[in-house]
């Protein structure tokens, strides 16, 4: 089985798709961190007189008319807290500030989980993309007839294609997840802020990237075993992306009560360690209004983790039952 | 599965009882393999021999354990397959219609690859590209390959193994006359080593040249085996050509010595005769001389029809 494995993952590293999939996701994480640039530079000189004028204009106007731009906010206030007694226009907080004007300083643990967040979500659709091509080609050149020649072993054949896919997105991975920290450290420490990245603040960034190291892996399994049982990159590529466009984008907008089973919310639970997101409740109140609100609701890291735990076992498996009875041209 | 016949015969190296294979789809069911008994035995070139359709592809593609069998029993060997495949496809070398690899590989690639897979050592790979004439051209990627190339490197593959059985599925199909001559004599060459070689065909003179031993099938059902020259000899020399100055009295005078002859345009075809001596003797003795006189070689379809004659087969719809 391990040789088996390791011929497969030195074919995976062989395909011209494969280093394609591979530096277009370099490309994408060189833009991810010209991202991270562009928001922990600080403002030019020009930029930062401009601000300056502007609070030296505000605060000429505050002295001028603050007393009574309060005074109208705490009426405004008053007439609101009839309808809604907890009201708060904050009018406490209108005097100007010069923290409060332009650009804020970047900090390193609060752009961090953005941008792993964002890099997750690239590496997996490039895990999948890779692992359905990889064993997709096999059966549209009609050489997994040629290989079964050589091992007829079917189930260990899918192991180790599964495997290899798996295995091999791993150093890929921790590579391109570790470029991006590494390099965004780099560039916020020497543009803007890493002060309050403590030692639980990179825990938490480590566990997170260990969670996408994980997604990336069942997304190249998941990949392999859509390969399976479409036999055709083009056909996976077209089933996921009319699945993200048609389920998540059109279907996931107009019923958000269906997003906790959809891929999108679960993923963000599974690497976030939970959630949060938006739904419309609506009802009919005593005097005969329909009223609608937004919720925000919590889907836990427990449900996405299941969630997607569950969708890879049942899709490896059934490509599994699959390519073990079905006949090989 | 069958139970009353026997499954396997010692000195065989392959054997199939009652094998059934049907389709089924869309369109509805299609009986590929009917109850094939074959039999290959061990050393020489064994022809598999059957029109298009008559079911060669489907019972490699059975004996190599890539589609499943509806009915039967299948030894390779003497070993039960697809039972007991893993403990005997060492031994089995094939290619199974066109051959496949990976395109943007190059030929020696491909070739370590599949040597990694059953832990054969690198070495090997250079040895069998260079016996298979591909020494030069290992390093280009598959696709740039020619046809004749693509089958050598197929058969460069099937060498890997070492083996024993060498299945071979219409090997020559789509390759020039000096391909097709290379790999009939490579097949020779390898039923002269003692190795068993099968080779499907549609081609009757192609299995006539490299086989020992023939089975001949047609819609999935075995019509024939045995040595070629019993099997397909008897079928295939029986008329003869003949021009003659004077036709329609040459007729006359054959006829009347008890032969079938009838005219061919301006030839006669005289049937159940292969003797052209006798035919030069009988013309001669009334002044006529033969200027033409040619055996007319029974093509694979006449084989067929006669064979099928004989089994009182009706004809039914083709297999794959």
């Amino acid at each position: 089985m391990m040789r088996l494995t390791k011929v497969e993952l030195r074919r995976l590293f062989s395909r011209r798709l494969t280093t394609i999939a591979m530096l277009g996701a370099l490309v994408v994480t060189g833009l991810m961190l010209f991202g991270s640039f562009q928001e922990a530079k600080p403002l030019s000189a020009p930029e930062q007189a401009a601000q300056q004028a502007q609070f030296d204009q505000a605060t000429k106007d505050w002295a001028l008319n603050g007393e009574q731009q309060v005074q109208s906010c705490l009426d405004a206030q008053a007439e609101q807290q009839k309808i809604d007694p907890k009201a708060s226009f904050q009018c406490d907080q209108m005097e100007p500030n010069l923290a409060n004007w332009g650009k804020p300083v970047a900090k390193f643990n609060q752009m961090m989980p953005n941008i792993l967040l964002a890099g997750s979500y690239l590496l997996a659709f490039v895990a999948f993309l890779i692992g359905a091509g990889f064993v997709a080609a096999e059966f549209s050149s009609g050489s997994m007839a040629n290989w079964l020649t050589f091992e007829p072993r079917r189930l260990r054949v899918y192991v180790s294609k599964l495997g290899a896919a798996g295995l091999g997105l791993i150093p890929v991975t921790v590579a391109v997840l570790g470029l991006l920290t590494a390099g965004s450290w780099l560039i916020v420490d020497h543009l803007a802020s890493t002060a309050g990245t403590t030692a639980k603040v990179w825990g938490d960034l480590a566990l997170m990237g260990g969670r996408a190291v994980a997604l990336a892996v069942a997304a190249a399994m998941a990949g392999a075993a859509m390969g399976v049982l479409l036999r055709h990159t083009a056909a996976v590529l077209g089933i996921a992306v009319g699945y993200l466009v048609l389920v998540e984008g059109v279907f996931g907008q107009a019923l958000q009560g269906a997003r906790p089973w959809l891929l999108q919310l679960n993923f963000n639970a599974w690497l976030q360690h939970g959630a949060t997101y938006f739904a419309q409740t609506c009802k009919t109140d005593a005097q005969g209004n329909y009223n609608c609100q937004g919720v925000e609701k919590v889907l836990s890291f427990g449900h996405g983790s299941a969630y997607l735990g569950l969708l890879v076992v049942l899709m490896v498996g059934l490509a599994a039952l699959v390519f073990r009875r079905r006949d090989v041209s | 599965m069958t139970t009353s016949r026997p499954t396997w015969t010692a000195g065989l190296a392959i054997s199939t009882r009652g094998l059934r294979k049907t389709y089924r789809n869309r369109k509805g069911r299609h009986v590929a393999v009917a109850g094939l008994d074959l039999d290959v035995p061990l050393g020489g070139v064994h022809g598999f021999l059957g029109p298009n359709g008559s079911g060669k592809t489907t019972t490699i593609r059975m004996l190599l354990g890539l589609i499943r069998a509806d009915g039967g029993t299948m030894h390779l060997f003497g070993t039960e397959v697809p039972k007991h495949l893993p403990e005997v496809v060492g031994r089995v070398g094939a290619i199974v219609e066109s051959p496949k690899f990976f395109p943007g590989f190059s030929g020696r690639k491909n070739l370590q690859l599949l040597a990694e897979a059953i832990d054969r050592p690198r070495s090997i790979v250079d040895q069998v590209l260079e016996q298979s004439g591909l020494g030069g051209r290992g390093k280009d990627k598959y696709k740039t390959y020619s046809l004749g190339m693509k089958q050598r490197l197929a058969i460069a593959a099937t060498l890997l193994k070492e083996p024993d059985l060498l299945i071979f599925d219409e090997p020559t199909n789509g390759l020039d006359p000096a391909g097709i001559r290379e790999i009939r004599n490579t097949m020779r060459s390898l039923g002269e080593q003692g190795k068993t070689v099968l080779v499907s065909s549609h081609i009757l003179d192609e299995v006539e040249q490299v086989a020992d031993t023939v089975s001949i099938i047609g819609h999935g059902r075995l019509l024939a085996s045995g040595r070629v020259a019993d099997v397909i000899g008897d079928q295939t020399a029986s008329s003869l050509r003949v021009g003659v100055a004077d036709p329609v009295v040459a007729q006359r005078i054959l006829t009347d010595g008890g032969l079938l002859v009838r005219l061919d345009g301006g030839l006669l075809v005289v049937e159940g005769m292969s003797d052209g001596a006798e035919i030069t003797r009988r013309l001669a003795a009334h002044n006529l001389f033969v200027n033409e006189l040619t055996p007319i070689r029974a093509d694979l379809e006449s084989v067929f029809l006669e064979l099928t004659a004989e089994e009182g087969l009706e004809t039914v719809g083709a297999a794959r």
